[in-house]
């Protein structure tokens, strides 16, 4: 008997040294407090953490827990409320006071004791320091935050091409994201050492105004924005009130709560443009950590100014440009409506006087022609040749003028049956002739029928003159593929041309032909040049004298295929 | 009572006048020709206004042959005024002209000329051009009913 109450005797006083050592010696900080906060028992470990010499000092000391020790009185309120609804608590963050005054985190697990009766004796609390893993964790959501300050820059700078709209929310954004007091962008000047504000956000008051700053190494230039620009380095002022450099902008900045800065210099591909300067009511704010972060924000700030200034650029040339248009375009509508004008007084005017001439000479020689010699008969000829000559040049000049100025139609075009038409007409004026012509069928092509039937008109009735003389004549219309594409050709074998003078063929009024050997005025291939041309196309002629000319146009296939 | 048939000539160009009466009377066509030099006398001698007054209305010519470039008033305007009378809506117009604009063509029909030939500059070709008219409206035309 004796031996089990010495065995339960050493069992009892075994367990009440393990528990005195936990208590005593272990890391954990171990509180009996009552929940009026009162401590009854405290270890080392919770006595040290709180900047105690000792558990009795502490126990001395503090004569209410909750509003002594917890940083935030709510949160013992907090925790009696959730044990007295549990029973116990785990895991509740909270900060606490040490003895000096410093803050610490805490990780509290505390359980209610209580009597037999149900009445609560007091808190049996358990903590653990874990402010190293509380700072580590504001420092991770503060990187989070800065990055994701990073990427609101990008998406928000992506948006704005008005450089003055960026400006502002260059600074806006980093003020607001990092927390600053302040924030500015200066622009470097052309020409000279200047740099210039050209937006400001933050608690600022007048902190630029009348202050020269530039980049030069001079005492204007011995501030941090311009040994960021100079150096192409970020430049940090830790403590703002005893920097010696701040000499000049030292009384503002310390009036404004600036106690440390930054300047960014803001780089475009090789280029600094500008910085961006930051203000901090907290000394020692800009970090080597910050900074990096800060730099990248400043570049991007930077590309993004580079793209609005861009902007600005090309709006300006195409506003430039749109203007020139409309100046040529009133121009030449100016000149269309004078030569409108003027082929209309054209048509009548002149017309008029030719029908005298010639209706007078022929009355001449109806009504006194016994009166008239050969010589004077040979005269009135030559007048009313002339005056038929002049008319057919009226005409061609008036067609010609009518080429460039009417608007062009762009719809599937029968070139075969234009063609077919034309030689139709040609063939009424002259049924005599015996000519064989060629028209290849089917040639479907895209422009205007009425120009392109000019076209045609001239090419064949020049083919069917210059055939005047030959025996058997043979005219040809036709296609053929080439490299670039579908060039269409009216062949003769008629007279035909030297190649020497093949340039001159196009000309208006051009001829290498005499008027005795073919009549005409020189103005049709011109007339069919220009309307080729209208159509994007080209023209060209082959000839030998004596065997006879092929006349090309190309009539390009991007008129083709256009929906109307 | 038998009115004799007469044929109006608005033409301000006297060169023009002259070959054109010389046209008709080649081709013997005798009817009387009434030529006015202007739109404001064509109008006037129409209706019986003006110079004119006094002339009866009733009495109009067999069709008119109308220049459009004219001084005073212009043909168009002429033949405007012209369809714009009941008294005179239905008298055939003849328009007689070089111009050889799409636009003058156009409006010259839409304005309701009954026909519209251009002045050749050959004479030869005027002259048979004349003739034609003269033959076909004075001949082989159903005048309107008066």
């Amino acid at each position: 008997m004796d031996e089990s109450r010495e065995d339960l005797l050493a069992a009892l006083q075994e367990a009440e040294r393990k528990y005195r050592n936990i208590f005593e010696d272990g890391l954990l900080g171990i509180a009996l407090t009552t929940p009026e906060g009162r401590l009854l028992e405290v270890n080392k470990a919770f006595a040290a953490l709180t900047g105690y010499k000792s558990p009795q000092q502490m126990i001395d000391e503090v004569t209410n827990v909750g509003e002594e020790v917890y940083a935030d009185q709510a949160s013992r309120e907090r925790i009696k409320e959730i044990l007295a609804r549990d029973g116990m608590v785990s895991g509740f963050e909270t900060r606490f006071k040490r003895r000096d005054g410093g803050i610490i985190w805490v990780l509290i697990n505390s359980r209610v004791v209580m009597d037999a009766g149900g009445k609560v004796l007091y808190f049996d609390s358990m903590l653990e320091d874990i402010t190293a893993r509380k700072l580590a964790e504001e420092e991770m959501q503060g990187k989070m935050r800065e990055l994701n300050a990073l990427y609101l820059a990008s998406q928000a700078f992506l948006g704005l091409t008005d450089i003055e709209l960026l400006h502002e929310e260059i600074c806006r954004l980093i003020v607001d994201q990092f927390g600053l007091r302040m924030a500015w962008i200066g622009i470097l000047e052309e020409g000279s050492y200047e740099v210039r504000p050209v937006s400001i956000y933050g608690e600022e008051a007048d902190y630029l105004k009348n202050i020269r700053v530039t980049w030069d190494d001079t005492p204007s230039g011995q501030g941090p924005t311009g040994k960021a620009i100079r150096c192409g380095q970020a430049q940090a002022v830790d403590r703002i009130d005893e920097d010696p450099e701040y000499t000049v902008w030292h009384e503002r900045a310390m009036a404004l709560g600036y106690r440390s800065s930054a300047s960014l210099p803001m780089r475009y591909e090789d280029r600094i443009i500008g910085a961006l300067s930051l203000y901090s009511d907290l000394p020692g704010y800009f970090t080597e950590d910050r900074l990096r972060v800060l730099q990248s924000y400043a570049n991007l700030a930077a590309v993004a100014m580079r793209r609005a200034a861009l902007h600005a650029e090309v709006k300006s040339y195409a506003g430039e440009l749109e203007r020139r248009v409309a100046e040529r375009t009133a121009e030449l509508e100016a000149a269309n409506h004078e030569l409108e004008a003027f082929s209309y007084s054209v048509s009548h005017d002149l017309r008029a006087p030719l029908r005298a001439m010639d209706g007078f000479s022929k009355m001449l020689m109806e009504d006194y022609h016994d009166s008239l010699d050969e010589t004077g008969r040979d005269y009135l000829a030559r007048v009313h040749g002339a005056s038929q000559r002049m008319a057919q040049l009226i005409d061609d000049l008036l067609s010609l003028s009518r080429v460039t100025r009417a608007e062009m139609r762009r719809e599937p075009v029968d070139l075969s049956a234009l063609a077919l038409e034309a030689v139709e007409a040609i063939r009424r004026k002259e049924p005599e002739r015996r000519v064989e012509v060629a028209i290849a069928p089917g040639l479907e092509v895209w422009g205007d029928p009425r120009l392109l039937g000019l076209v045609l008109e001239n090419l064949l009735s020049n083919a069917w003159k210059f055939t005047s003389r030959s025996d058997e004549a043979r005219i040809e219309l036709g296609a053929l593929e080439e490299a670039e594409g579908l060039v269409y050709f009216v062949k003769d074998n008629g007279a035909g041309f030297e190649m020497a003078y093949v340039d001159k063929l196009f000309n208006a009024f051009q001829r290498l032909h005499s008027a005795s050997e073919y009549p005409g005025t020189g103005v049709g291939l011109a007339t069919v040049q220009r309307i080729v041309r209208r159509h994007g196309g080209q023209v060209r002629a082959e000839g030998e004298t004596g065997k006879g000319a092929t006349f090309y146009f190309t009539l390009p296939p991007s008129l083709r295929n256009c929906d109307p | 009572m038998k009115r004799d048939k007469y044929i109006l000539l608005v033409e301000d160009n006297p060169d023009d006048v002259a070959l054109t009466l010389r046209a008709l009377k080649k081709h013997n066509i005798g009817n009387e020709v009434v030529v006015m030099e202007d739109g404001a006398q064509a109008l006037d001698f129409i209706f019986a206004t003006g110079e004119h007054a006094g002339r009866d209305v009733g009495h109009l010519p067999e069709f008119v042959m109308l220049d459009l470039k004219l001084p005073k008033v212009s043909g168009l305007e002429v033949l405007k005024r012209i369809r714009a009378d009941e008294r005179t809506a239905m008298l055939p117009v003849v328009i007689f002209t070089s111009s050889k604009e799409e636009r003058d063509l156009a409006e010259g029909y839409s304005l309701g000329a009954n026909s519209y030939v251009r002045k050749p500059v050959e004479f030869d070709e005027f002259a048979e051009a004349v003739h034609q008219l003269g033959l076909y409206w004075l001949i082989l035309n159903e005048p309107p009913p008066r």
